[in-house]
């Protein structure tokens, strides 16, 4: 692993909100940060009311809280006072048509302005949201809503004639479709328009009093094997979604933040929804896909200061080349983070060169509900390290041992990454999985399925997922690091490492490389490659096959499928592929 | 097979192996694994990619007889059709 070091000197303008990692996880108590909360008047706790109710009735009433800019020309803002009422009316309109708390809304539309009035609505009457993937095909569409027993879907016209209004009849509890762009005899057969429900007059409305333990949010996270889990959270959790925004991404009062991921990604509803709004923040909305110079665009268009983006972005942009960025003037750009799959170290290394600012990798999973470690504005940089717990979460190496857990205290040697349960934003079940909710549980720790090593000062590198991880010659190898050096090399774009079974080495690491523009894959890049690898990683690391593919299959999150390489490798069925980027639909 | 011919092809196929190891100004007598780190799975993928490309099948116990290119290559040539 790179050992270089990115050093945090004097700040620059703005102090950071954690100005000393070490003091401040000492001094950390989550009672200081429910301090920052509101509360209803009764006592209880809403993760809407924190978001929009409390800042539309106070300073930032006007302020904008979204900015969307469509796939088009077209564009909207709303206010936190906008936001706020009509996030009311939609909630008004739910309850009349009997949805009432512990329901659950699904979304299945793009990233549009409705989704995110409905996401709000539906919090405030205490029902359960639940946002899926637009590009879902029926199959993935019909197995969560039945698994989440959704009573309302908010949908596109689009989407509900080609893939869900043949499934109805496999869906007892689905009550109402709402449709967000289509009204009047635009409008399918036995469904409402989005517009309709606004219409209402939302005045009267008053909020839920739901509590910290009351069931708010329901992610479907891709198991390894099987059936997806409905991950479940609740109320609560919108004080690690506070928290974390603050100290993980460091928001100031005046940021502007751009979260690119989709609502149907944990990422995309923790931080693309409920942690920017909870601080009062404006933050960007894009409805389009990837495109480097649009992204680019945007960062100075808008004056975003705070950025959340993914790995697989990050690489895309760097295989757009250097020449792009700099034709942005992206100087009110002050802090990037970085989720999704562990940044390799070239590509920290790249935006500190290319966009003059280091890029915060932050590990966390639908399980935990928010960034659980992280690196911080304040705190040197390990290019490749997903940095430090975050104040309020005790983390560790365990080995898993017959009656229970041992934490390893021996600096970077490997084990599975842990945390003490207990933490607010922690989930509450899988749903209809209580067995499995149970074991994810020993000795008072949640442990996580992911492989990590932690330093001496007190860093994690993540390793692989324990199910990813591949044992050959006696080895254990960790496909991260192998993927992270095969990246080092000019030609590769990214790249995928897998186990592939062998009669006397148990497996041996095989890797899948796509290429940047520009080189051709034949015999002679093929042994560039592998010796480039070999000389940085030794035989027993480096892969013993390379194999050169058009495009590495990554989930919508992206997420590599080594699973999925996998199958394919070895002849198998390639199992749940339903969060497959461009899969089946 | 022609000594020469045999050379060639097994330098090829480490190439394909081990490609960071440069065989071109070697005499042929350092011993591949020591000489050149490469690991006892290295080695074995040589051996079956000789099986795969001549038919010649070394068994452990002549291993002592080609851990080195010009062993391996006298060994090969010897056998091989």
């Amino acid at each position: 692993m790179t050992e270089t070091r990115i050093r945090k000197s004097a700040p620059t303008d703005t102090l950071p909100v954690m100005p000393d990692y070490q003091s401040y996880y000492e001094r950390f108590r989550w009672d200081d940060a429910w301090e920052m909360l509101d509360g209803l008047p009764d006592g209880g706790l809403n993760i809407a009311h924190e978001c929009v109710v409390r800042h539309a009735r106070g300073p930032r009433a006007g302020q904008t809280a979204l900015r969307w800019i469509g796939a088009g020309d077209d564009r909207r803002e709303l206010t936190y006072s906008e936001l706020s009422e009509l996030s009311d009316r939609f909630g008004a309109a739910l309850r009349n048509l009997g949805v009432t708390k512990g329901s659950s809304l699904f979304s299945l539309c793009g990233r549009v302005p409705p989704l995110y009035i409905a996401a709000l609505g539906t919090l405030k009457i205490g029902a359960v949201f639940c946002p899926l993937f637009a590009a879902f095909g029926p199959e993935p569409i019909r197995q969560r809503l039945q698994g989440g027993s959704g009573k309302v879907l908010l949908t596109t016209a689009r989407i509900y004639r080609e893939k869900v209004a043949g499934l109805r009849d496999d869906l007892p509890h689905l009550e109402h479709v709402v449709i967000v762009d289509a009204l009047g005899e635009d409008l399918p057969e036995g469904t409402l328009a989005f517009e309709d429900l606004l219409k209402g007059n939302g005045k009267e409305f008053v909020i839920e009093p739901t509590g910290r333990e009351d069931r708010a949010l329901l992610h479907f996270t891709s198991g390894t094997t099987g059936k997806p889990k409905g991950v479940m959270h609740v109320h609560g959790a919108v004080v690690a979604h506070h928290i974390t925004g603050k100290i993980a991404l460091d928001f100031h009062d005046d940021d502007i933040f751009w979260c690119t991921a989709d609502p149907g990604w944990v990422t995309g509803t923790s931080y693309g929804i409920l942690s920017p709004l909870s601080n009062g923040l404006t933050m960007i909305v894009d409805e389009a896909e990837f495109n480097a110079h649009r992204w680019y665009q945007i960062l100075q268009d808008e004056e975003v200061t705070v950025w959340y983006t993914a790995p697989t972005a990050v690489r895309m942009l760097m295989k757009a080349g250097p020449d792009v960025p700099r034709q942005y003037d992206l100087s009110r750009l002050r802090f990037i983070a970085s989720v999704g799959e562990p940044l390799n170290p070239e590509a920290v290394l790249w935006a500190d060169e290319v966009l003059g600012l280091p890029i915060h990798d932050n590990w966390w999973q639908s399980e935990t509900g928010g960034i659980m470690i992280s690196n911080y504005a304040s705190m040197d940089i390990k290019p490749g390290s997903m940095g430090r717990p975050l104040p309020g979460v005790e983390a560790a190496v365990v080995e898993r041992t017959d009656d229970g857990v041992t934490v390893i205290d021996e600096p970077r040697r490997e084990g599975e990454l842990a945390l003490r349960a207990g933490w607010p934003s922690m989930f509450r079940g899988y749903l209809d999985m209580e067995e499995r909710y149970r074991s994810c549980f020993v000795d008072g720790w949640y442990l996580t399925g992911d492989m990590a090593q932690v330093d001496d000062e007190g860093y994690f590198f993540f390793v692989g997922r324990a199910d990813d991880l591949i044992k050959s010659a006696g080895h254990l190898i960790g496909p991260f690091e192998v993927e992270s050096t095969l990246l080092e090399h000019e030609a590769v774009a990214q790249a995928a490492v897998i186990g592939k079974p062998h009669p006397t080495a148990g497996e041996v690491v095989k890797a899948f490389v796509e290429l940047h523009s520009g080189f051709t894959a034949d015999k002679s890049l093929l042994r560039d490659l592998k010796g480039f690898a070999r000389q940085r990683l030794g035989p027993t690391v480096a892969p013993r096959e390379i194999e050169i593919i058009d495009e590495i299959p990554r989930t919508r999150s992206g997420k590599i499928m080594r699973r999925l390489l996998k199958a394919r490798e070895l002849g198998e069925p390639e199992g749940d592929t339903s969060t497959l980027e461009g899969g089946p639909s | 097979m022609k000594s020469k011919e045999t050379r060639a092809l097994i330098v090829d196929i480490i190439a394909d192996i081990a490609p960071e190891i440069d065989l071109t100004d070697t005499t042929g007598d350092e011993h591949l694994q020591e000489t050149f780190g490469l690991d006892s799975m290295d080695f074995l993928s040589i051996l079956e990619e000789i099986a795969a490309k001549t038919g010649v099948d070394i068994p452990e116990s002549d291993y002592e007889e080609v851990v080195t290119l010009q062993g391996m290559t006298q060994y090969v040539a010897k056998r091989a059709p």
